[in-house]
Formats: C-alpha cells, sequence, structure tokens
C-alpha cells in the first residue's frame, strides 16, 4: 500500500542566480501539507516539477507511485490544481469553462462542479474578465475540486484573497481531507491559513529543505523567550536557532529542550519559525 | 484535441467573425474584379490570422500552464495548432474546385487550382506554428509578418500577371494531372508531419 502521495528523490533544477536542491520531500497520503519559503526559496519551482510543468535537471519525481513524465495525463485526472492566476482566456464563459473540462477530463463530474458554483455564487453565463481575484480563485478550485481528484497542488492560491474567502477555501480543503485517501500540498505565504490546516509544514530556504515536520511537534520543539545579554551568555549556543536584537536584550527563537526549565517561554507561530531562521541565518552571516 | 478546438471557437469567436466578414468583403470585391479564382487563395490567409489569435490569447492568459495540468498531453496540444489548417485545406480544396468549374477552366486546372489551395494554408501554418511555438510572440510574431507580407506580395503580383499565371497552370495542367496533384499532396503532407513533429519537439522541451 502507497504511504505517500508525491515521493521527490534528489531532485535538483538550476537557473541563471537561483538553484533549488537537492531535495527530497514525501508528502503522506491523506495530510496537508504546507510548503513555506520566502519569495524566491523555489516553492513555485517545486510544484512546476511535480507536475512537470518545468524538466529537472536530475532526480525523480513519483506521484501516487508512478513516475510523472511517463504517466501524465492519467495521473493529472487524479490532480487537481490551483495557481495563483486561473489561466483561462477571459472570454471565455464559465458554462464554456465547464464543457471544456468534460471534454478533457475523464472524470469530469458536471453535478459536482455545478455544486460548487453555486456554493460560490458563480454564474455559468459569466465571463472570466469579469470574475474578481477571490471568484477566480474560487472557480480554480471548483475545477480542481470536480474531476475526482485524490491530490490537491495549490501554489499560493489564497494570497491576495480576504480572510472570509481564504477561510472558505480552507473550509473546503478541510472537507475534501475528511475521505483518507486525499492529500493537500499547498504553497502560501500566509503563515496563519497553514497554522489552521497543516498537518506537516515543509520549509523550504534557498533552495534546500531545512525541515519538514508535523505542525505539532514543529510549534512543541522551537519556542521563544526574551532574554537580556548576560542570560544569553550563560545559554547552550546550540539552542539558539534565531535572534532579534532589540534595546534590552534579544528575542530568541530556541529549541525548547536544549533550554533551561527556569526560563519563561512561549510557543512561538509558524511564521515566527520561519522568520527567525531566516533572521538567525542573516544574522550569523554578518 | 477536442477541448482545445472547443476552447479556441469559443474564446475567439466574436474576432473569428471579424475575420470571417473581412473574407468575405474580399470575396465580394474579387467577384465583383472578375477575379474569383483567386478566392480559394484566401483560405491560405484564415488559418494564419486564426492561429495568431489563438495563440495571442493564450499567451495573454498563459493557458499552456493550465492545459498541461490537465490530462492534455504537448503533442494533442501541437495537432490542435494544425487542425484548422486542415480544415481551411479542405475548404479551399473544395472552393477551388467549384470556381474553376464556374470559371470555366479545365477539369484539371481546376483541380489544380484547388490542389495549390489546399497546399498554400497548411504549408504556410506549418511554416508559422513551430515559429510561435519556439518563440512566442516576440520572433515568432515577426516570422508571421515577414509571411504575411511575402503572401499579400505574390497576391499583388498574382493581380497583376494573372493572365501569365493561368498560362503557367495551364502548361503544368498539360503534364499527368494525377501525378502533378500527388506530388503536391506528398509534399504538403511530409511539410506538415516535419512541421508537427518539430513542434512537439519544442513543446515536449518547453517549460511553463
Amino acid at each position: 500500500m502507497l504511504n505517500n502521495a508525491i515521493e521527490i528523490n534528489n531532485l535538483t533544477k538550476s537557473y541563471a542566480g537561483f538553484s533549488l536542491g537537492p531535495l527530497n520531500l514525501n508528502v503522506p497520503m491523506g495530510c496537508l501539507v504546507g510548503y513555506i519559503g520566502e519569495n524566491g526559496a523555489g516553492k513555485s519551482t517545486t510544484l512546476k516539477a511535480i507536475l512537470g510543468l518545468i524538466h529537472p535537471d536530475s532526480g525523480e519525481i513519483k506521484i501516487f507511485g508512478k513516475n510523472i513524465k511517463e504517466h501524465a495525463p492519467t495521473l493529472m485526472n487524479r490532480i487537481g490544481v490551483v495557481f495563483d492566476t486561473l489561466n483561462i482566456p477571459d472570454e471565455m464563459k464559465i458554462k464554456e469553462v465547464d464543457k471544456f473540462c468534460k471534454l478533457t477530463f475523464d472524470t469530469w463530474e458536471e453535478v459536482t462542479f455545478h455544486h460548487y458554483v453555486t456554493r460560490f455564487n458563480l454564474q455559468g453565463e459569466q465571463k472570466i474578465k469579469a470574475l474578481s481575484r477571490g471568484m477566480k480563485m474560487k472557480l480554480s478550485l471548483s475545477i480542481a475540486l470536480s474531476h475526482q481528484a485524490e491530490l490537491l497542488i495549490l501554489d499560493e492560491a489564497t494570497s491576495g484573497l480576504d480572510p472570509v474567502v481564504r477561510d472558505e477555501i480552507l473550509d473546503i480543503l478541510l472537507d475534501f481531507l475528511q475521505d483518507e485517501t486525499h492529500t493537500v500540498l499547498i504553497s502560501s505565504h500566509i503563515l496563519s491559513d497553514l497554522e489552521k490546516a497543516a498537518d506537516y509544514i515543509a520549509f523550504l530556504h534557498n533552495g534546500k529543505i531545512l525541515f519538514m515536520e508535523e505542525k505539532d511537534m514543529l510549534v512543541e520543539r522551537y519556542a521563544l523567550c526574551s532574554l537580556d545579554h548576560e542570560l544569553i551568555q550563560n545559554l547552550n549556543p546550540d539552542a539558539i536557532v534565531g535572534k532579534r536584537k532589540h534595546a534590552f536584550g534579544q528575542d530568541l527563537l530556541v529549541i525548547r529542550d536544549l533550554m533551561p526549565t527556569c526560563i519563561e517561554m512561549s510557543k512561538p507561530s509558524i511564521e515566527d519559525i520561519m522568520v527567525y531562521i531566516i533572521k538567525g541565518e542573516e544574522n550569523a552571516e554578518e | 484535441m477536442k477541448a482545445l478546438l472547443y476552447k479556441d471557437l469559443v474564446s475567439g469567436k466574436s474576432t473569428y467573425l471579424l475575420a470571417l466578414v473581412i473574407v468575405l468583403v474580399i470575396a465580394a470585391y474579387l467577384t465583383f474584379n472578375e477575379a474569383m479564382v483567386i478566392i480559394p487563395f484566401l483560405f491560405a490567409f484564415m488559418p494564419m490570422v486564426l492561429n495568431t489569435i489563438s495563440f495571442s490569447k493564450e499567451t495573454k492568459s498563459d493557458f499552456a500552464k493550465f492545459a498541461f495540468t490537465t490530462p492534455i498531453t504537448r503533442k494533442d496540444y501541437v495537432k490542435s495548432k494544425y487542425s484548422v489548417a486542415i480544415l481551411f485545406g479542405m475548404v479551399a480544396l473544395l472552393s477551388g474546385c467549384i470556381l474553376g468549374c464556374l470559371e470555366c477552366v479545365s477539369l484539371n486546372l481546376a483541380l489544380i487550382i484547388g490542389m495549390v489551395s489546399f497546399a498554400l494554408p497548411i504549408i504556410i501554418s506549418s511554416i508559422q506554428i513551430p515559429f510561435i511555438l519556439k518563440f512566442d510572440e516576440g520572433r515568432g510574431g515577426i516570422v508571421i509578418v515577414a509571411i504575411n507580407f511575402l503572401i499579400f506580395a505574390s497576391a499583388w503580383l498574382i493581380g497583376d500577371s494573372l493572365g501569365g499565371l493561368v498560362d503557367l497552370i495551364q502548361t503544368i495542367s498539360k503534364l499527368n494531372i494525377y501525378l502533378i496533384v500527388g506530388i503536391i499532396c506528398v509534399i504538403t503532407i511530409l511539410i506538415l508531419t516535419i512541421s508537427q513533429n518539430i513542434g512537439v519537439v519544442i513543446m515536449k522541451r518547453k517549460e511553463f
């Protein structure tokens, strides 16, 4: 039985001035994995490589145990994709998109599509160009969810949307995950969304995965504390992951287990972890 | 492939309608000037115009990025781009033969006019499409403009020396007609096949 919906082994891809990998990443079946990292870290490049939109320099990508290059048309019936933009000509109407998808996907379900279109208050006669960004994302999600996809891949799909729409989309993703064979890989800058929904967090930095961990373990492993300079001198240096200097001392992201128990610590958010790790590295370079 | 043709049709219907109106106006003008024999050659322009419209709409929406996350293969995508040219080739063949007969030229001459007008849209599209696939709207566009210019220049020359052209075709038509038709057909299919294969290679190497 397959344990992973996506398996990436030693993936590398180089562009002028940027290099991704070697990257190893497994996305467990039945989970929502948040793929985070700063702009230009390589998130979209990874997702494009998974979808076969770019050609990796080396490495292997398997989706449901099959090589994407060899089985693309069959696999694409099982994958729903939502990009940050809707890549459908502006002149098409929603009902025409339905017809197009019916002719494209072997597993297209018109009833499901109409269900989502109605749920999102979209009209069949509306042209793509008349839709707002939020509505376009809802249409994109409707398409992704209407062909019996078992894996959803979302690339910055929630960025630029208002909190209500984002929340609605997250609810739908959580609904989708009620089926234990369904999996979601989502890259997002809005880490609070992932905080609510993700089972795992994979953190990409400068083209390399720094960690891929269960979200709950992650927030347990790390802690935030604010200490003066004198106290910091006495700490185990391995405990400090990142720091921010201020007038009275420093705010630290630390590894909880390596810290003395007497120090007061708080739970970090995923955003804290990401920012402190990146800043920590920059401070070290300085 | 049906899906891609459907998409092209619905996303560009108003522009296609406009192109059709322009062709009809030109056809009426040619009929009025007793140069109906040129009408089939108008079909050489049509696929070029339609392909340009289709590609520009796709580039604007980055449609290929969506298409290749569906079961549409890159091979199907490339093949769909030639469908319009083949369709218009057929229409041109038919209209060429009919107009040849209406103009009371010999059956052989009508068949040659039909075959040439069948070959032209396919050959022109076969040159155009790989360039657009490779260079998008940039250098591909320049090639299209160059082809347009050549066709306009040819049409101008044809218009000016219609008698000479008819003489030439009549001379050729005295050769074995089936041989001529066969040669035109084979050359057209060969160019189409080579162009499609080049297109598929280009698309398979392309990243989105």
